[in-house]
């Protein structure tokens, strides 16, 4: 496995070395099998054709010589050749697979930002456990907003206590 | 003569033998296995070098260029050891069906 592997490697720093080779050998095997048709009786060119004919299709011959010799890499690097050519052909499908892909992607990225904005990131105060929820109650239990006017004025009837969103009392 | 067809399995069992009879190029391996079936097996050119790659890429053989007839480079393949394991195996199991084979044809 690995000796085919490594063969392949060589074959990728090497390609065109490769192919050259790959026709080489399949040109030496036609000239071999010409001469031993010739020696069997037949013109040069009757031999040429059986010989041809006897291989068996030179590309395909060709290409198992080359296939060896040539890295995934290249037969990936093909593929995606023919992906942006037949996306040229049908550029719906592009378009279509661009948006959503955008839609997903944009939405995913809003809702991170959201979250991590509320909630993952500390709050910028320097003392965050001693904020307040300051807000004025009346006998019956309700809250209402306090206007920070009138408590800064210290018009707004002065609370008993104010009780922190966590829980500590301060006078 | 009548020429029998090779299957897949046999051309790479026959390129091996012949390899191990010595190092050899395409050519010359295609045109031993004629020689040594005395006609009996052509194999299919066009599945020769197919095969020898697949070969190549298990292991079973090596190969590179070098001089030879004809005053050009061919590619001269070589059985590796593990290619000689591979053909003792492959010629046993080659053996036993052979000889299965027979047993059940020959029943009367």
């Amino acid at each position: 496995m690995f000796r085919g592997f490594a063969a392949r490697v060589r074959g990728l720093l090497r390609r065109s070395r490769a192919h050259a080779e790959a026709d080489e050998e399949i040109q030496f095997h036609l000239e071999m099998e010409m001469q031993a048709n010739i020696a069997r009786g037949m013109t040069p060119a009757e031999a040429r054709r059986v010989a041809l004919r006897d291989l068996g299709g030179v590309t395909q011959a060709r290409e198992a010589v080359r296939e060896v010799r040539t890295l995934w890499f290249d037969s990936t690097w093909q593929d995606l050749r023919y992906a942006c050519r037949s996306l040229q052909r049908r550029p719906g499908v592009f378009v279509a697979a661009v948006a959503m892909l955008a839609l997903g992607i944009g939405i995913t990225t809003a809702m991170f930002t959201v979250v991590d904005a509320l909630i993952l990131r500390p709050v910028p105060f320097p003392k965050p456990d001693e904020l307040a929820f300051i807000y004025m109650g009346n006998e019956h239990g309700g809250r209402a907003m306090l206007l920070w006017r009138s408590f800064a004025r210290g018009n707004a009837v002065r609370p008993s206590h104010v009780r922190s969103r966590l829980g500590r009392i301060r006078p | 003569m009548p020429k029998t067809d090779l299957l897949q399995g046999t051309l790479d069992l026959l390129i091996l033998k012949i390899l191990a009879l010595g190092p050899n190029h395409g050519w010359g391996i295609s045109n031993r296995i004629r020689q040594i079936s005395r006609e009996g097996l052509c194999a299919s050119q066009g599945s020769l070098y197919p095969a020898l790659h697949r070969l190549e890429l298990r292991g079973h053989i090596k190969s590179e260029m070098a001089p030879s007839e004809n005053n050009r480079r061919a590619r001269i393949y070589t059985l590796t050891t593990a290619g000689r394991q591979q053909l003792e195996t492959e010629t046993e199991t080659w053996e036993q069906f052979a000889l299965s084979m027979r047993r059940v044809l020959r029943t009367t």
